[in-house]
């Protein structure tokens, strides 16, 4: 528990103070988008995920120095996470079609593989921990659905991550109820690899909030995605994470249902319009893309960006409280 | 709120639904089937004939809500 709270205190410096420097690089690179939800649309520095995957990185390095024996996981846990940074970071500088950027962050999936085939000591895949039923033996359906596990919840991640404050906050929460999953299963270990992910995030989170500082850019959600994926896989927590990330997957199956797997900027419509006041509006046009954000506008009417992200966060609280309470259902 | 209420109903609904499809299974496929190899084919089938209706279920819901025609969600 000591050494948890270390590394998330770690990451949590780390990230409050890589952060104002990787806004301050970026902009002397010049590599700014703008905020187009805010009155006059100011251009915020983008790839904030740099300065999340530093501050993680940090007590990941600090980890696998003090616990050697748990060097494997912690070693896949980074290279897959790392590998959705760079496919996010090639798509921050260079733009990929939506469709080449979901295949690439398939190999995320990689190191999970290797690690299981080349250090099964360490690393078994395969057995997901559910409740009422407990350890699963799924191995040739799972070997199928494998390279959903970390590149399901990048993408995931990367689709709801639209407004300020979304993408930290409702990975947080998700994080959060995996760490608790961890602590309620006994297994120390899960609460170490998912410590600094947290940390990162808490204190990345002010910069991010609305009015944001800095843009994650898809570095950022690709990268906090794909650690969730990675380490719910490591950690055979794969339902609990899927129940935390409920209101992503509502929002990415009604936008890949709607609008296929493209780019926000490759669709035709957009699922929101921006009204002369700022507030946000539904589409009312029926070709335009689906979104759990068109569900919300459509109910509640035009709102305000903070408010629609206050009902975003709240929904994955409540899917993050879920996922804490089905950990308790899953037998020892 | 209302749309909090109304999403956090439908995020509780599809987290009940998965608890009720694992305890068919632990009732049902792992009392009833004996085979291993059959029983993961059963429990699987199950649990993707779930995802399946709430794939279809929530492409209704969004039509509804936001009172679009069929071919918008298509």
């Amino acid at each position: 528990m000591l050494l948890a709270g270390l590394l998330a205190a770690l990451a949590a410096l780390a990230s409050l103070l890589l952060t104002p420097l990787v806004a301050a690089l970026m902009r002397r690179l010049g590599h700014t988008r703008p905020d187009v939800h805010k009155r006059g649309q100011p251009q915020l520095p983008y790839s904030g995920g740099v300065a999340i995957f530093a501050a993680c990185m940090l007590p990941l390095a600090l980890l696998a120095a003090l616990r050697p024996q748990g060097a494997v996981k912690v070693a896949v846990l980074a290279s897959s996470s790392s590998l959705a940074l760079i496919v996010g970071l090639i798509d921050d500088f260079k733009v990929l079609g939506g469709r080449l950027k979901t295949l690439l962050t398939i190999l995320t999936v990689v190191p999970l593989l290797l690690a299981h085939l080349f250090a099964p000591d360490h690393v078994q895949l395969g057995r997901p921990l559910v409740p009422v039923l407990g350890r699963l033996r799924i191995t040739v359906i799972y070997w199928a659905l494998l390279p959903l596990v970390a590149a399901g919840p990048a993408n995931l991640v990367n689709m709801l991550d639209v407004f300020n404050g979304v993408m930290p906050a409702t990975s947080l929460l998700s994080a959060l109820a995996m760490a608790f999953a961890s602590v309620a299963l006994g297994r120390e270990e899960g609460l170490l690899l998912l410590m600094p992910l947290v940390g990162a995030l808490v204190g990345y989170l002010p910069y991010n909030w609305y009015p944001a500082r800095i843009l994650n850019g898809d570095s950022g959600s690709l990268f906090v995605g794909a650690y969730i994926g990675a380490a719910a896989a490591l950690l055979q927590l794969e339902y609990v994470a899927a129940v935390a990330l409920v209101p992503h997957v509502i929002n990415g199956v009604l936008v890949v249902s709607s609008g296929g797997f493209k780019e926000h900027r490759e669709m035709r419509g957009r699922p929101t319009v921006i009204m002369p006041d700022y507030k946000l509006a539904a589409s009312t046009d029926p070709e335009a893309p689906v979104s759990l954000v068109r569900l919300i506008l459509s109910i509640d009417g035009p709102l305000g960006e903070q408010q629609v992200v206050k009902r975003l966060v709240a929904l994955s609280g409540l899917s993050s409280l879920l996922a804490a309470l089905s950990s308790l259902m899953i037998p020892r | 709120m209302r749309s909090v209420a109304v999403l956090g109903l439908l995020v509780a609904a599809v987290w009940a639904s998965s608890l009720g499809v694992l305890v068919l299974i632990e009732a049902v496929v792992l009392r009833a089937v004996g085979a291993s190899v059959l029983r993961s084919v059963v429990g699987s089938a199950l649990f993707a004939a779930w995802a399946a209706a709430w794939y279809f279920l929530l492409k209704g819901l969004a039509r509804r809500i936001l009172r679009l025609p069929a071919r918008a969600t298509a």
